[in-house]
């Protein structure tokens, strides 16, 4: 039998083997296990020499190389060894042993940027608040960002503690941190970890919207400033200005951009001045404390208006109504934007959603970069959004900025931003090459966007913004079927479960890819056997009206029933212009389909 | 055994067929970029219906095709668009103009560039403010497009080589027809330049700037209005130590196509103007003409930065 080792239960220290010994000569294999680690593997290389350790996470499926060595390096040195498979060094090639011993001691073969000098640094040790649990809406996007930022800042020679509650995730593996905790991520946790540990500093903004909340209640309760523990990357205001919708109202007040008009009404009189002080249709109103909204409604003009308001008004337990514009139909874009310290800032991608306002972005199609924006509109955003940094006060870091647009008058109203890196930032990391998180790490500890060297161009900076030569699709992936239940409406709440991204020369290519890679049995948009028959035009109406999972190919369904791409637009709000090259791929699709072979097609 | 790449699997044709082009003009004229290397990409013809002959150079831009396409600075030059969707959201009206009558939506009044680009040409647009397809701007103007070239490669092309001298020749005209120009070898700058003075901006503003127009672009006139700014706009080799402009409060040189050693007047003014300690600041061409005012060198690059990325920190 192979011998096992368990890790010692946290919160002693990270997911580290404690003795050497089991590595006794004559060893093939060893397994390392951890909590949660449903299977192990090893295997021997070709010449019998090399040992590979292979742990598999359990939940995520992913597999992580603990080490990779020859059988020589374990009989000359076992504590050498030993070194490797503990710090989990990624080796490949049977002269693996060579690179990690050339490394000095806990500096990973990432490290690129050299350090600060030591006389400049103001901290030198970071807790970080990790991803936590995977749970729709908050997914392993933020693993992916946190795992980044740990690399980042322990390549820079920072010390890194790692708090997260999610042992099944890459940024738990045990070569991404100094010290892993895995413990839940609640303050009075927080708090024994920072009494053990005593960081100089916090770093909140990897962990999503779970690390800016136990940020704020940690200082709320004066813990960051018993242990003198700094934030780094956002500040306590900018925290607070980014989620109280008054604060952000405000802010948003006093730099010139339009929020979202909207007012508070208890009775009939002040909901008439609302509306008047709104000044156009259609209205939403939302009644106070009732259950699924109910009692309210979308008014399309003014006796609408009387007729919801007051049929809210009485909904209401508390006789209070929300009065906002209603910006259905209007396209939503977003906006990632990075911060340093002087004050530079760089717009690292605009996103399109192509389902227009309504839906939750994460369970938007959307697209990268924005295609139905002229160039002074998209120089609007992005003079926007580079104020609203400023003026919330992010002072390094990502930011994510999420617009919406009128489509018949270029009007343009912020509806939210995010102080931190979210869900979007890492599919711009994907989609652009240029990695947020792991810069925004290397800003919060006070480097500058001139002087992070981006590692894809290798010969430009951090300081550049990407420029694009393809389009990249982003499809949601949805698995109502294993909710029984729950509606499959897509509403404001996010839903789906995963995503595909996908990078095409031109729209159609990545429209096409995304979906194929969606892994819902489809080979593309239609003609892959798989179309459905087409149902009865009010149904398909409806459907179209309707957000769900499967809308896009409701379109090729009304295309194909002779509907117009106005009455699509009209009815799913999509634009002209993506409906226009989903009609060219309809209309190829049918020409394929009218060929008898191959040599046909091919004369084409 | 022969291993397949998978670039091979991807030829150049069915790129182009990913390309709008083949839909929309009916699989239309074919027309061929030509370069001065003797390499030859193939695809079809947009805009108007003529051959050109030009510089290649690339823009990595992701929006503002019309902005880029009236830069005065693209006089003789072919651009090629390394986005590879262009047309998307149409063209405005040109009749749209700011409160002191220039363009809105334009940087000058006409189109400058000698050719367009692009891998995919959108006809089908959409906007609100769209009158118009690219494609009939530029027959409107006279400039000739081809589309369904693979960019990505011609770009890499140019990185290699630098900017090169090339053509866009339609099918079944004589590559002869269209003799390769360097527009560099010619005073562009009197080509673009305003022929005589204007003026431009708020009557009771705080400063009177003077511009020198080497091939100015509407923004910066726009930019300086803003900022309080009245602007007297003067053609390149006008004499601006003239008495007329004697109150103003500086000087601003704009931007412009091609050599700044082509215009040995314009830097002879500038340092007369730089002699006199008077405020002053240049653009681009400008600023290359202030350079070599000021006794500095200039050399071309071997392919310039034209995009909108150029970080300023």
């Amino acid at each position: 039998m192979e011998p096992s080792i368990q890790a010692e239960r946290l919160p002693i220290a990270a997911f580290v083997p404690r003795h050497p010994s089991f590595l006794s000569s004559g060893v093939r294999s060893v397994t390392i296990r951890r909590r949660l680690v449903s299977s192990t593997r090893s295997s021997r290389s070709r010449n019998g020499k090399s040992v590979r350790f292979a742990a598999k996470g359990a939940t995520l499926g992913q597999t992580t190389f603990w080490g990779h060595f020859t059988r020589s390096t374990l009989q000359k040195s076992r504590s050498e060894a030993y070194q490797v498979a503990a710090r989990g060094l990624r080796m490949e090639g049977v002269d693996g042993h060579k690179r990690w011993m050339n490394t000095g001691p806990r500096v990973p073969p990432w490290l690129d940027t050299p350090a600060p000098k030591d006389a400049v640094r103001e901290f030198h040790k970071i807790l970080v608040i990790g991803s936590g649990a995977i749970r729709i809406g908050q997914a392993c996007e933020f693993d992916y960002s946190g795992t980044q930022a740990c690399k980042a800042l322990r390549s820079l020679g920072y010390e890194v503690i790692l708090v997260n509650s999610n042992p099944a995730s890459i940024m738990t593996d045990p070569e991404i941190a100094d010290r892993t905790y895995i413990e839940p991520v609640t303050h009075e946790v927080l708090e024994m970890i920072i009494e053990r540990e005593r960081p100089d500093v916090l770093l909140p903004t990897m962990g999503g919207q779970t690390g800016l909340n136990m940020a704020m209640q940690l200082s709320k309760m004066g813990i960051l400033d018993k242990y003198h523990v700094r934030l780094i990357g956002a500040n306590l205001e900018a925290i607070r200005k980014g989620e109280d919708r008054l604060a952000f109202r405000e802010a948003m007040e006093r730099i010139d951009v339009d929020c979202c008009p909207s007012g508070i009404a208890n009775n009939m009189e002040e909901a008439r001045a609302v509306a008047a002080q709104i000044g156009r249709f259609p209205l939403i109103i939302r009644p106070a404390y009732t259950l699924g909204g109910t009692g309210g409604g979308i008014a399309y003009n003014r006796e609408e208006f009387e007729e919801i308001a007051a049929g809210g008004l009485e909904a209401s337990p508390v006789s209070q109504i929300l009065v906002e514009q209603s910006l259905l139909g209007w396209k939503e874009f977003e906006l990632e934007v990075v911060r340093d310290k002087k004050d530079n800032v760089v717009i690292i991608c605009g996103i399109e959603n192509v389902d227009p306002m309504g839906i939750h972005t994460g369970d938007s199609f959307t697209v990268a970069p924005t295609m139905t924006l002229t160039d002074k509109e998209y120089q609007r955003l992005r003079d926007m959004s580079i104020s609203i940094i400023r003026e919330i006060g992010v002072e390094t870091g990502g930011s994510n900025i999420q617009f919406a647009v009128c489509p018949r008058t270029s009007d343009v109203i912020v509806i939210e931003m995010n102080p931190r890196v979210s869900r979007s930032s890492a599919l711009a990391s994907k989609a652009t090459g240029y990695p947020i998180a792991k810069v925004a790490a290397k800003l919060a500890t006070g480097l500058t966007l001139p002087e992070i060297k981006n590692d894809i161009t290798r010969d430009t900076v951090a300081a550049f913004e990407p420029s694009l030569d393809y389009i990249v699709c982003k499809f949601p992936r949805f698995t109502f079927e294993k909710f029984p239940g729950t509606t499959d409406v897509l509403t404001t709440q996010m839903k789906s479960v995963g995503e595909a991204m996908s990078i095409g020369r031109t729209f159609k290519e990545s429209f096409q890819k995304g979906l194929r890679s969606l892994e819902i049995g489809r080979y593309g948009w239609g003609l892959d056997g798989k179309d459905e028959a087409i149902p009865p035009r009010a149904e398909l109406e409806a459907a179209l009206r309707i957000p769900r999972p499967n809308r896009i190919f409701r379109v090729r369904q009304a295309l194909r029933l002779g509907m117009s791409i106005e009455e699509i637009n009209e009815l799913s709000g999509y634009d002209l212009w993506f409906l226009y090259n989903m009609k060219e791929l309809a209309e190829m699709g049918e020409a394929l389909r009218s060929k008898q072979s191959l040599q046909q097609v091919d004369s084409f | 055994m022969d291993v397949i790449q998978v670039d091979d699997l991807v030829s150049e044709d069915s790129l182009a067929q990913l390309g709008g082009g083949v839909e929309h003009h009916g699989r239309g004229r074919r027309a061929r970029l030509e370069l001065a290397d003797g390499s030859v990409f193939e695809g079809w013809s947009f805009g108007a219906a003529r051959s050109v002959a030009g510089e290649v150079v690339f823009q990595t831009g992701m929006v503002g095709y019309e902005q880029t396409l009236s830069d005065p600075s693209y006089c003789q030059q072919i651009i090629v668009f390394t986005y590879p969707l262009v047309g998307n959201y149409g063209v405005p009206s040109s009749t749209d103009c700011d409160a002191y009558g220039l363009p809105l939506h334009f940087e000058s009044s006409r189109v400058y560039a000698a050719g367009l680009v692009v891998l995919s040409y959108e006809d089908a647009y959409s906007h609100w403010l769209a009158r118009q397809s690219l494609g009939d701007w530029l027959e409107q103007q006279h400039v000739p497009g081809i589309c369904g070239i693979d960019t990505r490669r011609l770009t890499q092309c140019i990185r290699e080589h630098g900017s090169m001298l090339g053509r866009i020749v339609l099918e079944h005209a004589d590559s002869n027809s269209v003799p390769f120009v360097d527009p560099n070898r010619c005073n562009l700058v009197a080509e673009v330049s305003c022929q005589r003075p204007y003026v431009y901006g708020p009557q009771d503003a705080r400063f009177h700037v003077l511009a020198l127009d080497c091939g100015l672009k509407y923004n910066q006139l726009r930019c300086l209005a803003q900022r309080q700014c009245r602007i007297t706009v003067v053609p390149w080799n006008e004499d601006i130590h003239a008495e007329q402009f004697r109150e103003c409060d500086g000087l601003f040189i704009s931007n412009g196509p091609g050599d700044p050693t082509m215009v040995p007047e314009t830097i002879r003014n500038i340092r007369e103007w730089l002699a006199r300690d008077r405020p002053v600041f240049g653009i681009c061409l400008g600023h290359q003409l202030l350079a070599l005012a000021a006794g500095a060198q200039t050399y071309k690059l071997k392919y310039g930065n034209r995009g909108h990325n150029q970080p300023c920190c």
